[in-house]
C-alpha cells in the first residue's frame, strides 16, 4: 500500500485536479450542490495548508527553535505580542488588538517618506525629455508632454476647471487616459484568458494523458463507466431538484 | 546572535541553555502577561493615547532612519552622534525584520477562528450544506497533520514505521496540495474569463468617442501583443517608414508614450494621494471605523 | 438585421462552450513556433541577468500563486533556464503560501529537463542547493524584509525551506548582503514592485526585472522609462518571447501553445464585442429593446 501510494500519488493528483476543475466549473451551467462541496474544500485545504506553511517556514525556525535550542528566552514575548491580535473575538478588550495593528500600520505610514523619494522622484527627473534626436523620438516626446499635462490637469482638483485653458486641457486629459485605461483593458482580458488557457492546459496535456495511459489496462474500462454513471445520476438528481426549486 | 539593535543589546542577558532556560521563558511569558493584564486594566479615556503613541512609534521607525543623515555633517555640533544614532536603526532593520515577520505569523490562526465558529455550527445544527462544513474540517486538519508529519520522523514507531509513515504522509501531502490545493486555486481564478467572455458580448458597449478611443486602443494592443498580430501585418516591410505601421511596432508606441505618459499622470496623482494617507495614518488623524469608534 | 438583434439574447453557455472549444485547439496541436517579435524590455531583461557578475546571485521574489500560475510559472521558468545556462546563482524566496510550493516544484522541473540535456552533452550537473536555493514563504512587514535582507541576508533568511542552514549551502554561503545581489526579480500578482524600489534596487542600485501578470503591466512603463525597472515580462507573452532568446524558440512549450491559444481568444473577445456593438447599434435604430440587456 506505501510503495502504491508512493509509485502513483501523481496519477491521483493530476485525476483530482481534473476532478477539482470540473466540479468547479459546474457553476457556469448554474449554482448547484457540486461547486459548494468542492468550494468547501478549497477553503478548508487552503487553510490548513497555510497554518502548516506559516508553522513550517516561520514560526518553527525563527521563533520556536532560536528560542528553545539557541537560548534566545526572549523570542517568547514575540508570542505575547502576536497573542495581542486575538484580542478582537473580546468584547471588552478588542482595543488591544488595535495596539499591534496600529505598530504595523505604523510602520507601513512611517515608509511613505523613503517611497516617495526612491519612487517618484526618479519618475519627475526622467519626465525632463530633451526634443532631440530622430523626427519619429521628437514627436513621441511631444506626445508625451501634452499626454502627461493634459491628464495631470484632469487630476488637478485644487481649483474648479472654469477658465477655458484649463477646462479644455483636462477634457483633452480625460481623452488621453482612455489610452491608458484601453491599453490596461487589453492587457487584462490577456491575463484572464491566460489563466483560462492554463486550466484547459492542464486538461489536455496532462489530465488526457493520464486518461490514455490508465486506458490500457481493462480495470479501468469497468471502473470509468461506473463512476461515470453514478456522477452523472447524483448530478441529475442535484440539477433537477435545484430546477424545481428556482421554478 | 545578534537578533536585537545594538543599543537594547546590553540591557539584555544574552543567551541562557540548559534547565534555567525553560526558568527564563517562564519568566518572560509572566512578565508578558502581566504586560497584558496591565493593557487590559487601563481606564478607557486613555486607551486611545495607547493606540496612537504605538502607530506614531512604529512610523517613527522608518521616517527617522530615511530621514535622519548617516553621516555627520561638519561643523554641526552633535550630528556624529545623530549619524550613530541614524546607522544603528539601519543595522536594526534585520532586527525589526525577524520580530515583525514572527509577530505577524502569529495571525495565522485569526481568520481560521471565524471559520471554525461558522462551520462547528452548521456541522453541529446539521443545517442545511453542512456536509460541506464537514469536509472543511476534514480537509483543513488533513493537509496540516499530514504536512506537520511528513517533516517530523516519529521516531518512537521504530525506524521501519517511521519510513513508512513518512512516505504515506508525503504521497497524501501530494495528492492534496498538487490536486486539490493547485487545481480549484487556479480553477477558482479562471471563473474571471467566462465572465469577461459574457461581458465582451453584453456589456462593452461603445456609447461615447471616449469609449470608442478606449476600446480601439484596447483593439490594437489586444491584437499587437500576441503572435496574430504580427501575422495580421506581416506583409508590411520590417525597417523604413511603413515598418511603424505594423501592428506590433503601434501597440508598443502606443504603451511606451501615450501610455506611459498617462499612466505616469496617474502615478503622480496617486503618490501625492498615498502621502497625504500615510501622515494621516502615522498620526492618527485618519477618520473611519477603525479609528473613530469608542475604544 | 432582426438576427443581430436576437442573437443579444443568446445563452451565455454557449459563449462559454465556443471559447472552450477556440482555446482547445492550439492547445491540443501545440505548436512549437514562437514569435519573433521581442519586445525591447525582454531582450533588456536577457542583458541584465547576462551582466551579473559570477559571484553575485539573483533573488527571485514570488508572490503569485497558484491563481496566476499559468502566467506567472513560465516566466519564471524561461529565467531559471537563462540563469541555469549562465551558471548564475540564484535564490527564490516567496511572499505566497502556495507560490512557495509551486516555486520550488518548478525549480526541481527545470533543474531535471537541463540536467537531461546536460548528461547527453557530458557537462556537470545541477544541483540544489549548489546552483541555487529556495528559502521558503516570507511574511510581515515587506519594508521591514525588504530592507532588512539587503542590510543582513543571512539573519533574515536563516534557513532554505527545507530547513538547512543557508551557511551550509553553497548558493547562499557567500551571500552576506546587498552587495552580493547582483539583480532581483519580482515575479508576482500582487504588485510589490514599490517595495522593491523603494527599500533596495533604487537606493542600492541594484536592477529590477518586474514580471507582472498582463493585468498589472500597463501600469509599469513609466518604471521602465525612469530606469528604475530594467526589464519587464508582460505576462505569458513576455515568457514567450523570453524562451525565443533562451533558445527555446523551435520548442513545443506550454507558453509557445499559451501564445497561439491567446491569438485565438483575442480575435474571439474582439468578434464579440463587435458583434454585441452592431446587435446593440441595430437595436437603438429600430427601437427596440430586447436585445443586449441581460448579463450573466
Amino acid at each position: 500500500m506505501v510503495n502504491w501510494l508512493a509509485a502513483n500519488y501523481g496519477s491521483i493528483a493530476i485525476w483530482a485536479g481534473a476532478l477539482c476543475t470540473f466540479g468547479i466549473y459546474t457553476i457556469l451551467y448554474k449554482e448547484n450542490k457540486f461547486y459548494r462541496f468542492f468550494e468547501h474544500i478549497f477553503i478548508g485545504v487552503y487553510g490548513g495548508y497555510g497554518v502548516y506553511i506559516t508553522w513550517h517556514n516561520i514560526i518553527l525556525p525563527k521563533w520556536w527553535r532560536p528560542m528553545t535550542s539557541e537560548g534566545l528566552w526572549w523570542w517568547i514575548f514575540a508570542a505575547v505580542l502576536g497573542s495581542m491580535f486575538y484580542f478582537m473575538y473580546s468584547k471588552k478588550h478588542a482595543w488591544i488588538s488595535r495596539v499591534i495593528f496600529g505598530l504595523f500600520m505604523g510602520f507601513a505610514a512611517g515608509g511613505i517618506f523613503r517611497e516617495f523619494y526612491e519612487g517618484y522622484f526618479p519618475q519627475i527627473g526622467s519626465s525632463m525629455k530633451p526634443f532631440s534626436g530622430s523626427y519619429s523620438n521628437i514627436l513621441s516626446v511631444a506626445v508625451f508632454y501634452v499626454v502627461l499635462l493634459a491628464a495631470m490637469s484632469y487630476f488637478f482638483f485644487s481649483f474648479e476647471h472654469k477658465h477655458p485653458a484649463v477646462k479644455n486641457t483636462a477634457a483633452a486629459g480625460r481623452w488621453f487616459l482612455m489610452i491608458g485605461f484601453g491599453a490596461m483593458f487589453g492587457a487584462t482580458v490577456m491575463g484572464r484568458m491566460t489563466l483560462f488557457i492554463g486550466r484547459l492546459n492542464f486538461l489536455i496535456n496532462r489530465w488526457i494523458p493520464e486518461v490514455r495511459a490508465e486506458a490500457q489496462s481493462s480495470l479501468f474500462w469497468i471502473i470509468m463507466p461506473a463512476v461515470v454513471l453514478i456522477v452523472s445520476t447524483i448530478g441529475y438528481f442535484v440539477f433537477r431538484k435545484s430546477q424545481k426549486l428556482e421554478a | 546572535m545578534g537578533y536585537l539593535p545594538d543599543f537594547p543589546m546590553a540591557l539584555l542577558p544574552v543567551s541562557v541553555h540548559g534547565k534555567m532556560l525553560a526558568v527564563y521563558i517562564f519568566g518572560a511569558l509572566m512578565a508578558g502577561a502581566a504586560g497584558l493584564v496591565a493593557l487590559m486594566a487601563v481606564p478607557p479615556r486613555y486607551r486611545k493615547i495607547v493606540v496612537v503613541g504605538v502607530t506614531f512609534f512604529g512610523g517613527l521607525y522608518f521616517s527617522l532612519e530615511f530621514l535622519l543623515p548617516h553621516q555627520p555633517v561638519a561643523h554641526i555640533p552633535g550630528s556624529a552622534g545623530v549619524a550613530r544614532f541614524a546607522n544603528s536603526l539601519t543595522r536594526a532593520k534585520p532586527n525589526i525584520a525577524d520580530w515583525a515577520m514572527v509577530i505577524a505569523s502569529f495571525t495565522l490562526l485569526l481568520g481560521t477562528f471565524n471559520l471554525f465558529a461558522i462551520h462547528s455550527r452548521a456541522v453541529k445544527k446539521k443545517t442545511e450544506g453542512w456536509y460541506n462544513s464537514l469536509a472543511f474540517f476534514i480537509t483543513f486538519f488533513l493537509i496540516l497533520i499530514v504536512g506537520i508529519l511528513k517533516d517530523s520522523p516519529v521516531s518512537k514507531l521504530g525506524p521501519g514505521a517511521a519510513k513508512g509513515l513518512q512516505s504515506v504522509c508525503t504521497s497524501l501531502y501530494g495528492i492534496l496540495f498538487d490536486g486539490f490545493v493547485q487545481n480549484l486555486d487556479a480553477t477558482m481564478f479562471s471563473l474571471i474569463a467566462f465572465y469577461i467572455v459574457s461581458a465582451a458580448y453584453r456589456a462593452f458597449r461603445v456609447r461615447s468617442a471616449e469609449a470608442g478611443l478606449m476600446m480601439g486602443t484596447a483593439g490594437i494592443i489586444m491584437l499587437g501583443l500576441v503572435p496574430v498580430g504580427a501575422w495580421l501585418t506581416n506583409w508590411l516591410p520590417s525597417t523604413g517608414l511603413l515598418a511603424s505601421l505594423r501592428l506590433e511596432n503601434i501597440t508598443y508606441w502606443l504603451l511606451t508614450w501615450p501610455n506611459m505618459a498617462a499612466q505616469r499622470a496617474i502615478e503622480f496623482g496617486l503618490a501625492i494621494g498615498a502621502v497625504a494617507m500615510s501622515l494621516r495614518i502615522w498620526l492618527s488623524l485618519e477618520r473611519g471605523s477603525f479609528f473613530d469608534r469608542q475604544l | 438585421m432582426r438576427f443581430l438583434i436576437r442573437l443579444q439574447n443568446i445563452d451565455r453557455r454557449i459563449l462559454y462552450v465556443l471559447v472552450a472549444i477556440v482555446l482547445s485547439v492550439p492547445l491540443i496541436i501545440r505548436p512549437a513556433k514562437h514569435p519573433e517579435t521581442v519586445f525591447p524590455e525582454v531582450r533588456k531583461t536577457y542583458d541584465t541577468i547576462d551582466a551579473v557578475k559570477p559571484d553575485n546571485i539573483v533573488l527571485l521574489s514570488v508572490s503569485w500563486g497558484a491563481g496566476t500560475q499559468a502566467e506567472n510559472d513560465p516566466q519564471m521558468q524561461a529565467l531559471m533556464r537563462h540563469m541555469f545556462a549562465n551558471n548564475t546563482k540564484f535564490v527564490v524566496m516567496s511572499w505566497s503560501l502556495v507560490g512557495s510550493e509551486l516555486s520550488y516544484q518548478s525549480g526541481m522541473h527545470v533543474q531535471a529537463d537541463v540536467n537531461k540535456q546536460r548528461s547527453r552533452e557530458g557537462k556537470p550537473l545541477l544541483e540544489y542547493g549548489k546552483d541555487w536555493a529556495h528559502v521558503g514563504y516570507k511574511t510581515g512587514s515587506i519594508s521591514a524584509i525588504v530592507s532588512g535582507l539587503g542590510e543582513n541576508f543571512q539573519q533574515v533568511m536563516k534557513q532554505d525551506r527545507n530547513g538547512t542552514p543557508l551557511t551550509e549551502l553553497a548558493a547562499t554561503r557567500n551571500i552576506k548582503n546587498y552587495r552580493d545581489i547582483g539583480a532581483v526579480v519580482d515575479l508576482t500578482s500582487v504588485g510589490l514592485m514599490g517595495y522593491w524600489i523603494a527599500y533596495l534596487t533604487t537606493p542600492k542600485h541594484i536592477p529590477l526585472i518586474y514580471c507582472p501578470t498582463a493585468v498589472m503591466s500597463a501600469t509599469a512603463y513609466p518604471y521602465l522609462d525612469s530606469g528604475q525597472l530594467s526589464g519587464m515580462l508582460n505576462g505569458v507573452m513576455g515568457a514567450v518571447q523570453y524562451e525565443t532568446l533562451v533558445g527555446q524558440a523551435d520548442v513545443a512549450t506550454d507558453a509557445s501553445a499559451s501564445s497561439w491559444a491567446l491569438s485565438a481568444a483575442h480575435i474571439y473577445i474582439i468578434l464579440l464585442i463587435v458583434l454585441g456593438n452592431l446587435g446593440y447599434l441595430v437595436a437603438r435604430k429600430t427601437g427596440d429593446r430586447s436585445g443586449g440587456s441581460k448579463l450573466g
